[in-house]
């Protein structure tokens, strides 16, 4: 590892995670009291964090390459002399992530202020959008996986309390639990990476698990294991295939919400984890990540092309944009996929803010039916929609363009095995973005309009609204992000933590400096700039006509129900393994009211009724894979549903059994 | 046979002997009394080992406070309670079962393990030296004992309220 | 002579019978004591300790253990009077919402 320069923390930097926790803290006790209901304190302190991020930002710049900031104390020590430190670690990756946080959180806040205006909740809302925010800080400052995994937790638990924040509608109750427990899928493989880890190093600390991986404690096989764990954590909360169902349903969650999860918390978390922890990859692990990545762009995106609500065209979008991120973490270029990450952050939140302006113009309509030449009342909106749109797209001069060039260069001369393929579909999917981009831009600003009422009661928003738009518009131009881009996201050797070993140096320096000196040849810029011109040309083509509108079909007929279907993941999901567990729920329920509701009893019904379920293996096989999968879900769950009786005496027996004899066996053998 | 090997088998006899009973009678006013001897017992086993304060809470916080919370639990929800021990009979074996191998693991774990069998302690007063040691060394735990006592009050008050409206 | 594993017997003996409690009332108070039986079970261990090399600081631990049971004791019953003033029972089976 190289020499890494551990410079003492400025006293300041802390003040970034306490000052948010400290104003939700006053918000939420005297909230009730205060004038407004205390958002006021929350927007303060976020705007504190703000001012401090940007102070850590260029503190960090001043640093010499390789330096880092670092303050770390011991947390607590159990029996054996083993100490958990907690921490504070601000290198160029955190200092970044910061920034976008902060800003993000800031404007999102400001913006909630008025749209959220007149909820009976409002104050629970900003209690939990502080914490949200708070959450995602502590995980960004972690100098250990320990600490990064709590963060980690507490942003699931808000997401969750926020999605559903509407709760009385039982569909975003629903749309939050779903979030809730997709998420928490990965994060068992995240929890298991994060063990094997923990075995090897014998530290959570970064800076201890990479050396470990360097020096070769733990490598091969398992270390690719404990990658792709660790990255089913990242999927899950970035919303990778197949993980990525959550992500649209948490549409249910009030806008500032969305755009929230989108931009800089929740979503981010994930493609931050990645690149964090991109020294422990292995090459497989990096093309599964990349696969994954690869996959959930181009399906994203698809399935973006065909949808009709505004807010569901932006979180397929997202999905689609952050496999982009998770792409360019696998093709090797993390540094790159947080360029994008961060651009992507300050777009997608202009976007979705500016979706929430539009919505709450037309009062709480989301379908692109009721809309359509909006222009006229909202050019606030429209105009930096518009921007964040043409960023989206890619178009030269955005900031989306550097950034997604960045990752298309990488994946065309990755050192990964097997995944050049990705650069085309990475270019076929910001063909599609720029595509449906277009027809969304079209079908809700341009044209005629489409809903009279509703457009005639249309007005732009305030300017606690507009405001955050406007600066958030700024950021999708590209020069802006000129000198950060080269300082921040152009070369592994501003990550201080890259480790010095062959992998990392010889494969994946190599290609970066290649594009750096000698540039990307003709028809690559060729191809990254006429994807994004041809598909808002080709949206142009389809829509300013005024012939068609939300509802033609533009893809192939099957692929188009296909697609609107979302490919039926959310069913086969239902059907395969909920349906199943249920049945086999409701089928142990009824074999258990006839016995006597002992465990002894129990387990012998659900072991019957799994010789029951193979008997009718055949017929269901018939059905198809669906069933198939549904099947082999339904014999397992069937031993441990049937002990579900709900009474708590029988689990505890159950522990009681297993305890006395695990601790027989463990004791006498 | 000296007189603490005495009290001790006795103490322990009434520990053992009020907590089958508090476990297996089927009234649970029964029950109730039966788990008193057993709090007893325990105090006298505390005495015995010179833990002369934690003996005196013993019977203060237990025989004093737990147990009569229970009996008035009892009085209040007195109405049904009876019915239930007819069908406890039928999950006895189970519990028998379970509790029996548990016994085993842990008497099969203490016999195996190496305790210090050595060094006794002297049988002097200990409630000064507990005094110090709560206000000193464990001052955080002791505070944080105080708040929880003060939420499980708050906590119980708010839970046994009448529904407002 | 009386040792440590004879307190550590006891202890065992009130633990066990602690969970059978447990495990075979449906009364909900008849739960309680099983509990407050499993408790003292560890107190006992505790107090056993104190006397043979533990030294004070287990005795400590101990009147920590009873505070929580105190509480615990205090935060079950207005539990079970709310279930009783609810549903007219105290049967911990009928408490089933949780099953699969």
């Amino acid at each position: 590892m190289n020499e890494l320069l551990n410079k003492d923390l400025p006293a300041y930097i802390p003040w970034i995670v306490l000052a948010p926790t400290l104003a939700g803290l006053i918000q939420n006790f005297f909230g009730k009291v205060l004038p407004r209901k205390g958002d006021i304190v929350v927007i303060a302190g976020m705007g504190v964090a703000l001012v401090l991020s940007l102070l850590t930002l260029f503190h960090w710049i001043n640093l010499a390459p390789g330096e880092y900031m670092h303050w770390h104390t011991t947390w607590f020590s159990v029996a054996g002399g083993i100490d958990f430190h907690v921490g504070i670690m601000v290198d160029g990756l955190t200092a970044a992530m910061l920034v976008v946080v902060t800003l993000v959180s800031f404007l999102v806040f400001l913006f909630s202020s008025q749209y959220m205006k007149g909820d009976p909740y409002y104050h629970r809302f900003f209690f939990w959008l502080s914490f949200f925010a708070t959450a995602m800080l502590i995980l960004v400052v972690a100098d250990n996986l320990l600490l990064l995994f709590i963060g980690w937790e507490l942003v699931g638990l808000c997401s969750y309390k926020l999605i559903g924040f509407w709760s009385q509608d039982l569909a975003n109750a629903e749309a939050a639990k779903k979030a809730f427990i997709t998420t928490r899928i990965g994060d068992v493989g995240m929890l298991i990476g994060l063990m094997m880890l923990y075995n090897a190093a014998g530290s959570f600390a970064f800076s201890d698990v990479f050396a470990a991986v360097q020096s070769g404690v733990i490598s091969g096989d398992v270390l690719t294991w404990a990658g792709i764990g660790l990255f089913l954590g990242a999927a899950g909360k970035s919303a990778q295939f197949p993980f990525h169902v959550w992500l649209p349903d948490a549409m249910a969650g009030p806008t500032p919400v969305s755009a929230l999860i989108h931009a800089a918390t929740m979503v981010a978390a994930g493609v931050y984890l990645a690149a964090r922890m991109f020294p422990i990859f292995t090459p497989e692990a990096l093309q599964y990540i990349a696969w994954t990545g690869g996959i959930t762009a181009i399906l994203g995106s698809i399935i973006a092309v065909t949808q009709t609500d505004i807010k569901k065209v932006l979180a397929y979008s997202t999905i689609s944009q952050l496999g982009y991120m998770i792409m360019g973490v696998g093709v090797g270029a993390p540094w790159a996929a947080m360029f994008h990450l961060c651009t992507h952050a300050l777009f997608k939140a202009c976007l979705f803010l500016g979706s929430g302006s539009v919505i709450h113009a037309m009062h709480h309509a989301q379908e692109l039916k009721d809309m359509g030449g909006l222009r006229k009342k909202l050019p606030i909106t429209f105009w930096t929609f518009v921007i964040s749109t043409a960023a989206l797209a890619g178009l030269p001069l955005t900031s989306g363009f550097l950034s997604k060039d960045a990752i298309l260069a990488q994946a065309l001369h990755s050192p990964t095995p097997g995944v050049q393929p990705l650069f085309w579909i990475g270019l076929a999917a910001a063909f599609l973005t720029a595509f449906y981009m277009t027809r969304m831009v079209w079908l809700c600003f341009m044209g005629q309009p489409r809903n009279q009422e509703k457009y005639d009661h249309a007005h732009e928003s305030p300017w606690q609204m507009t405001v955050p738009l406007v600066v958030l518009a700024l950021f999708s131009i590209g020069l802006i992000w000129g000198g950060f881009e080269e300082k921040f996201f152009r070369t592994p050797a501003d990550y201080t933590f890259f480790p010095d070993n062959e992998f990392v140096q010889g494969a994946y320096v190599a290609p970066g400096e290649h594009l750096h000196e000698h540039g990307h040849p003709f028809w690559f810029y060729a191809c990254a700039v006429g994807v994004g011109v041809g598909g808002i040309a080709l949206g142009l083509m389809l829509f300013a006509r005024g012939k068609r509108d939300q509802d033609t079909k533009l893809l192939p007929g099957s692929l188009h129900d296909l697609a609107k279907g979302k490919f039926y993941l959310d069913e086969f999901y239902l059907n395969g393994f909920i349906g199943g567990w249920n049945k086999v729920a409701a089928a142990a329920n009824v074999a258990d009211s006839r016995v006597v509701d002992g465990l002894v009893n129990n387990v012998g019904s659900g072991g019957l009724l799994a010789g029951d379920l193979c008997g009718d293996a055949d017929q269901l096989v018939v059905d198809g894979a669906v069933n198939g999968v549904a099947d082999v879900t339904q014999a397992a769950g069937a031993v441990a549903s049937a002990a579900q009786t709900g009474r708590l005496r029988n689990y505890l027996t159950a522990a009681v059994f297993t305890t006395a004899i695990g601790l027989l066996i463990l004791i006498l053998l | 046979m000296g007189a603490a090997t005495l009290l001790f088998w006795t103490f322990a006899a009434m520990a053992v002997t009020g907590g089958l009973m508090a476990v297996l009678l089927p009234r649970i006013v029964h029950a109730v009394f039966s788990l008193m001897l057993s709090f007893i017992g325990v105090a006298g086993l505390y005495a015995v080992q010179g833990a002369d304060f934690l003996a005196i809470v013993q019977l203060v916080v237990y025989v004093g406070g737990v147990l009569v919370l229970m009996a008035f639990g009892i009085l209040l929800t007195g109405r049904t309670a009876e019915s239930l021990a007819q069908h406890e009979a039928r999950h006895r074996p189970y519990g028998v079962i379970a509790a029996l191998l548990i016994f085993a693991a842990l008497m099969t774990t203490i016999a195996k393990s190496q305790f210090n069998t050595g060094t006794v302690m002297a049988g002097d007063p200990t409630t000064l030296d507990i005094g110090a040691l709560l206000i000193g060394d464990y001052i955080i735990a002791f505070e944080f004992a105080s708040v929880l006592l003060l939420l499980a009050l708050v906590g119980a008050a708010y839970l046994v309220r009448r529904a407002e409206r | 002579m009386i040792g440590i594993y004879h307190y550590l017997g006891v202890g065992a003996a009130l633990f066990a019978i602690g969970i059978c409690g447990v495990i075979t009332r449906r009364n909900a108070i008849g739960v309680l004591i099983g509990v407050e039986l499993i408790l003292n079970a560890a107190n006992v261990n505790l107090v056993g300790f104190s006397r043979h090399g533990g030294g004070l600081d287990a005795q400590v631990f101990s009147i920590f253990v009873i505070v929580l049971a105190a509480a615990e004791a205090a935060v079950a019953l207005a539990i079970i009077l709310q279930m009783f003033d609810k549903r007219s029972e105290v049967d911990v089976d009928r408490a089933s919402l949780l099953k699969g």
